[in-house]
């Protein structure tokens, strides 16, 4: 989904969890829907999921001073980044989109809607980066409501444990080496779980010898160079985990570590431009990890 | 699962899913991961086959829109010249690591290492 591959397994193996599974692919096929880049005209109310979701990523926008923000449609679409030629921006246009983004340009005044402030420019919402995430629980909570006891639903990295593999053991999910994309960095063992990682190995181009990956940061419009090359977050639900990877990216390794560590229930491990690989307290005690 | 899946053009274009969840469609087992493949199994219209990783070689995969190449190279894989309107199959690889996947659904091709796995699932 959103461009990447998504996964289901799903316990005990019977035709009910291949018909959950099923079920559970048409749900993230509802909510990939609202994923996509989308123009708000001010004044507006947005309700319902798209709500949710945005809320999730306004959350994490506000905790991280903006180092997520989903009010970069415009931006990203000057990239091209989900085109099949992504290209370097004029700097002009880059600024002048700049201008009309900003997470604070959108209120959560009411529960459960967001609206835009006053008579301004639209705002154009690219929800790519907690969207998948929100796919991935609404896909667990489909085979669970569905008598699948156990299950991973992975979308593209993306993913979710739930219950536990046959036998009662937990599982073991790969963290990928961002030099290596053959090797781990390391191995988390989990029970229930979501992780997420954001790194600049995932979607970059060149350009004149210059390397571009997809991950921006808000504050420039430019590809975020923070020192660090991936970071994995290990959290309750997956939207959360998934905003929370690209935040902690942008922030890079000092700024990144301590929103992680102030988020309750979240965990994470950066791992540098050097190749260092850090973690949060709660790795290697709550949540043990063997580092490759 | 397939035909539920041929039903939606939208479904097809925007999002490539492969369950592997029970015996019927693909290996009866958790998706391992994590280590380097030895083999692909290539599943088509036509059947399944199986190709080393180990030999460098390109093999013509047939669908019904027409034919790929399955291009193996340095114990990786990835789709080559696909008929089908978006690329997407091309743009998966290369792939290596056992339970990794390509799939390109509106040719009905997908191509899975496999290989000694350590882990559930990588995130990546």
């Amino acid at each position: 989904m959103m461009g990447t591959l998504a996964d289901v397994v799903a316990y005990p193996e019977s035709e009910t969890a291949r018909q959950a599974s099923v079920g559970g692919f048409g749900r993230m096929d509802e909510v990939e829907g609202l994923a996509h880049r989308q123009r708000v005209d001010a004044p507006a109310s947005l309700k319902g999921e798209l709500a949710a979701i945005l809320g999730t990523g306004l959350e994490v926008s506000r905790a991280s001073s903006g180092a997520f923000d989903p009010t970069l449609g415009e931006v990203i679409a000057l990239w091209g980044f989900d085109s099949e030629k992504p290209h370097l921006p004029e700097p002009d246009d880059l600024s002048d989109a700049l201008g009309r983004a900003g997470y604070r340009r959108l209120d959560p005044a009411v529960p459960g809607s967001v609206s835009p402030f006053g008579n301004s420019p639209p705002i154009w919402l690219d929800l790519g980066g907690v969207a998948k995430g929100y796919a991935v629980d609404e896909a667990v909570k489909s085979l669970r409501g569905r008598g699948v006891s156990g299950g991973i639903v992975n979308a593209g990295g993306d993913l979710r444990t739930f219950g536990s593999k046959p036998g009662g053991k937990p599982w073991k999910i790969g963290v990928q080496d961002p030099d290596h994309p053959q090797e781990l960095a390391g191995v988390l063992t989990l029970r229930e779980a979501a992780v997420a990682t954001s790194g600049d190995y995932q979607r970059y181009f060149e350009e004149g010898g210059v390397r571009y990956h997809h991950i921006l940061d808000p504050a420039t419009g430019y590809p975020a160079r923070s020192g660090l090359r991936g970071t994995t977050v290990i959290a309750p639900d997956c939207a959360l985990a998934d905003a929370l990877a690209t935040a902690a990216f942008v922030l890079g390794p000092e700024k990144g570590l301590k929103l992680l560590e102030e988020w309750d229930g979240v965990e994470g491990v950066l791992i540098t431009d050097g190749g260092e690989i850090l973690t949060t307290s709660g790795i290697g005690k709550s949540i043990p990890f063997e580092k490759r | 699962m397939r035909s539920e899946i041929n039903t939606r053009p939208k479904f097809m274009d925007a999002m490539l899913f492969v369950a592997l969840v029970t015996l019927t469609a693909f290996a009866p087992r958790l998706l391992p991961a994590g280590s380097a493949g030895s083999t692909l199994t290539v599943r088509t219209t036509g059947g399944v086959v199986t190709v080393s990783l180990a030999k460098d070689a390109v093999h013509p995969v047939d669908g019904p829109l027409g034919q790929a190449r399955l291009v193996v190279a340095d114990g990786r894989a990835h789709l080559q010249n696909a008929p089908c309107p978006l690329k997407i199959c091309e743009g998966m690889g290369p792939v290596g690591m056992a339970g990794e996947v390509i799939v390109c659904l509106p040719n009905r091709i997908a191509v899975r290492v496999d290989g000694k796995g350590e882990v559930d699932a990588v995130s990546r």
